[in-house]
């Protein structure tokens, strides 16, 4: 196997038997995201000096005791997560100089457990709504889809392992659907925020982009974890998400929510429904169930309480900048701007008064079933609908998605599964005992 | 109270509010944004809650119980 298609698992396995060595590792992912970063744009900031001292400190710790589970592993970092050393961007020219002096929470338990930041990757600016110059590596006529456009782009063109991502709408789950790789987006409050530019306060979610269930299980499990810098950080201490996902034995029940195929674009309805019958005859069981509420409903409630928060994050330094924002989530902060609080608080009241019914909907399951995205990634003109991905966002949900195949056009389609609450055990282990039956795919380019 | 109004009213009063704010040749350019807004507006209007028996809180705890406020 070529270095560059090693996921995370299995590269820190090699690396800590001494199999590989973390600076061939480094070595063979930068020449790959030379050779194809070009047509690709997903890097924001590469910082191979760096990179390349951290790898050689690896390896010579490599199969110590006390290092880490991601001993040696590079990792790509959504251009909006403080990395000390590496500007944070967020994709705007306002912030071209701004070089943090720490790490986000995450991005701290990350380098405790041994990976190496390699760099940043694009995310459309303010992680909200305007294209990203990034391409889809599939078809270079097709969007990635986003916010976490590049490390979506760079995990599928196997540039790196594995990438971080965050999510508000449908900023993890989307771009990995439309990219062919795992995206997990964890319970509200498992990761925390620290260190990472706020998009919508109750509404923002940090996850992960990578190439198996596997990969995604274990960067949950180091990242999560009690925060006392951020006061929506779960307490309950996570459990062992690496060892969820290794047990494939038992078949999970499945809820096929009904209203995704009426939703979907028809092809992505039809895979769904094939899909379903795949895990059927491989021993699940499905049952169909229905949302208690509309799409619109939904989208409704989550984009009112998104604009006037994003509105809030943004207003002064929209007032001192304005030549330093894209033209889409400009519009946005001006027109958040002018809700009135009573629609606010509406809003965040149906919120509550959902949440029992949609969690209700996984009481006899466990797993919700549906599509990653509403169909194959549309052209980079926009990065895509967010409706599949934003009621987990709005009611604090985990969810995951993983490639399930190819459309007509040759681009990936993917399935997501939405767990209980607080239930990252429960889905890691469905979604494992899934992607067995689904294979895998195979490296765009 | 915007919340009360159809989608149409509520586009025009948003429209009014951000020539206002931001003058005509901007509060033209916002029209798209402000036609989803109403939209939203509208529907989340059309749903009133009863506040008699509702928890004693309206904002949504993502982390319900868990929270360390």
């Amino acid at each position: 196997m070529e270095l560059h298609e090693l996921t995370v698992t299995q590269a820190a396995a090699m690396i800590r038997q001494r199999e590989l060595s973390p600076v061939e590792l480094v070595e063979a992912l930068l020449r790959r995201i030379d050779r194809l970063e070009p047509d690709l744009k997903a890097w924001v900031t590469l910082d191979r000096k760096g990179a390349m001292a951290a790898a050689r400190q690896c390896e010579a710790e490599a199969g110590n005791e006390g290092t880490g589970p991601l001993h040696g592993v590079p990792l790509g970092v959504k251009d909006i997560f403080n990395v000390q050393g590496m500007p944070t961007t967020c994709g705007t020219p306002i912030f071209k100089d701004f070089y943090p002096d720490h790490d986000a929470t995450c991005v701290a338990h990350l380098r405790h457990a041994g990976a190496i930041m390699l760099g940043k990757t694009v995310t459309v600016q303010f992680a909200h709504l305007d294209p990203p110059p990034t391409r889809n590596p599939w078809h270079p006529a097709h969007t990635p889809g986003g916010s976490s456009s590049g490390s979506a782009a760079a995990v599928a063109a196997r540039m790196i392992p594995a990438g971080l991502g965050s999510q508000t709408g449908g900023s993890i789950v989307r771009p990995a659907a439309f990219c062919g790789v795992v995206g997990v987006k964890p319970s509200y409050g498992r990761i925390s925020r620290q260190g990472v530019f706020p998009d919508a306060w109750t509404l923002d979610h940090m996850g992960s982009l990578s190439r198996s269930v596997e990969d995604a299980a274990l960067l949950t499990r180091v990242m999560a974890g009690h925060d006392p810098q951020d006061h929506t950080s779960l307490r309950t201490p996570p459990a062992d998400y690496l060892v969820a996902a290794t047990r494939k034995d038992r078949a999970p029940r499945l809820g096929l929510i009904l209203d995704s195929l009426d939703r979907a674009d028809p092809e992505m309805a039809g895979h769904l429904k094939a899909a379903a019958r795949r895990f059927e005859e491989a021993g699940a069981k499905v049952r169909e169930v229905r949302l208690p509420c509309s799409w619109e409903e939904i989208q409704a409630v989550r984009s009112l309480i998104c604009e006037v928060e994003m509105a809030d994050v943004h207003a002064p330094l929209l007032r001192d900048h304005p030549e330093g924002y894209a033209p889409l989530i400009r519009e946005l902060v001006e027109v958040g701007q002018l809700l009135p609080g009573a629609a606010y608080i509406h809003a965040q009241r149906i919120r509550r008064r959902l949440r029992p019914a949609i969690e209700g909907m996984i009481g006899a399951v466990d797993c919700l079933l549906m599509p990653g995205a509403v169909g194959e990634a549309p052209d980079p003109s926009s990065t895509g609908d967010s409706i599949f991905q934003a009621p987990w966002s709005l009611f604090g949900l985990p969810s995951i998605t993983m490639p399930s195949g190819l459309s007509r056009a040759g681009l990936p389609l993917g399935v997501q599964l939405i767990g209980p609450k607080y239930g990252e055990e429960t889905m890691f282990s469905a979604a494992a005992w899934c992607e067995g039956v689904l294979g895998p795919l195979p490296s765009p380019c | 109270m915007l919340l009360d109004r159809s989608k149409e009213e509520i586009a025009r009063e948003l429209a009014e509010q951000a020539t206002k704010a931001y003058g005509p040749k901007r509060a033209a350019a916002l029209s798209r944004e402000i036609e989803k807004a109403a939209g939203w507006l509208a529907l989340v209007g059309s749903q009133p809650i009863d506040p008699r028996g509702e928890e004693p809180d309206y904002m949504f705890a993502p982390a319900e119980g868990e929270v360390s406020r």
